[in-house]
């Protein structure tokens, strides 16, 4: 049968390599794609989820204190890309992105998509999103990725940041108001009435 | 006693969230009855957060996430030697 989380950590603690394994391939997905949105690069989200699993391990003392192994998974993450983009100072380039990536997974990555209209269409959402996120701080960039397209809640996101939740929602209505207005220019959007 | 638009569109993102008082909810929906600006200013906060759940990618190809359990092993042993 299939371990829980819980007992996986509890295993992983106890020196359980294969139970670190679980782990990883259990978690690395959801890191995976919050970094990407994060960073807006694969070269760079990939970074992420390896050195965040490294400092897992090294950190895995820790764990005895922990109630939730994802939140202290995304805040190590979170803590980590904050690091890598302040270092990057925002350089990015969604096409050297996909540049980068081997011919296997360029034939998968355009595979997914239905139609080239569509594929242009979805590209260009995400660019513009991504640039608008480009020009927030880091902390309110991250709290908005984290809550409006990764879905967490924010007594998740303020467990992360270990901030009261009081912050965690004025930043994410900051974040709201400044990518409002630069996706507003950018994408029209419908202002009716 | 009535609030100025400041204070609702302070109010506008926990306002679209759900995560509200109800007076407070009533308040600002009389108010955005007869506000064009805050209702305006609703109307594309809420095409934001749409826009941005739509943005969406589908997650990480199989063969990238092999690629990447693999490659993290390798650090694994690199690192601590195992
Ligand atoms: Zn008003």
């Amino acid at each position: 049968m299939n371990k829980t989380i819980p007992e996986l950590v509890e295993d992983f603690v106890k020196g359980d390599e294969a139970a670190f394994t679980e782990l990883v391939s259990r978690f690395q997905k959801k890191i995976y794609t919050l970094a990407h949105h994060f960073l807006g690069n694969h070269l760079d989200a990939d970074e992420v989820v390896q050195e965040t699993f490294v400092r897992v391990y090294k950190k895995r003392e820790d764990l005895k204190n922990v109630n939730y192994f994802s939140t202290f998974l995304v805040r190590i993450a979170t803590n980590y890309a904050i690091d890598l983009l302040r270092k990057r100072k925002g350089h990015r380039s969604m096409s050297e992105d996909t540049a980068s990536l081997p011919g296997e997974v360029q034939l998968d990555l355009s595979r997914r998509v239905a139609t080239p209209s569509q594929m242009f269409e979805q590209k260009r959402l995400m660019d513009e999103i991504n640039r608008a996120l480009d020009l927030l701080p880091p902390k309110q960039r991250l709290t908005a990725v984290l809550h409006d397209v990764e879905g967490y809640s924010k007594s998740e996101i303020a467990e992360i940041f270990n901030c009261p939740q009081a912050t965690v929602r004025s930043n994410l209505h900051i974040a709201r108001m400044k990518l409002r207005k630069i996706l507003r220019q950018r994408l029209r959007l419908k202002e009716q009435k | 006693m009535a609030r100025k638009c400041p204070e609702y569109i302070e109010n506008l993102s926990d306002y679209l969230d759900g995560g509200i008082d109800p007076e407070l909810c009533a308040e600002i929906e009389a108010h955005l009855g007869e506000c064009n600006n805050c209702r305006i200013m609703v109307d594309t906060l809420r095409q934001t957060v749409t826009l941005c759940r739509e943005g969406k990618p589908e997650t990480l190809p199989a063969s990238l996430e092999k690629k990447l359990t693999g490659l993290l092993r390798e650090r694994w042993r690199q690192k601590f030697g195992k």
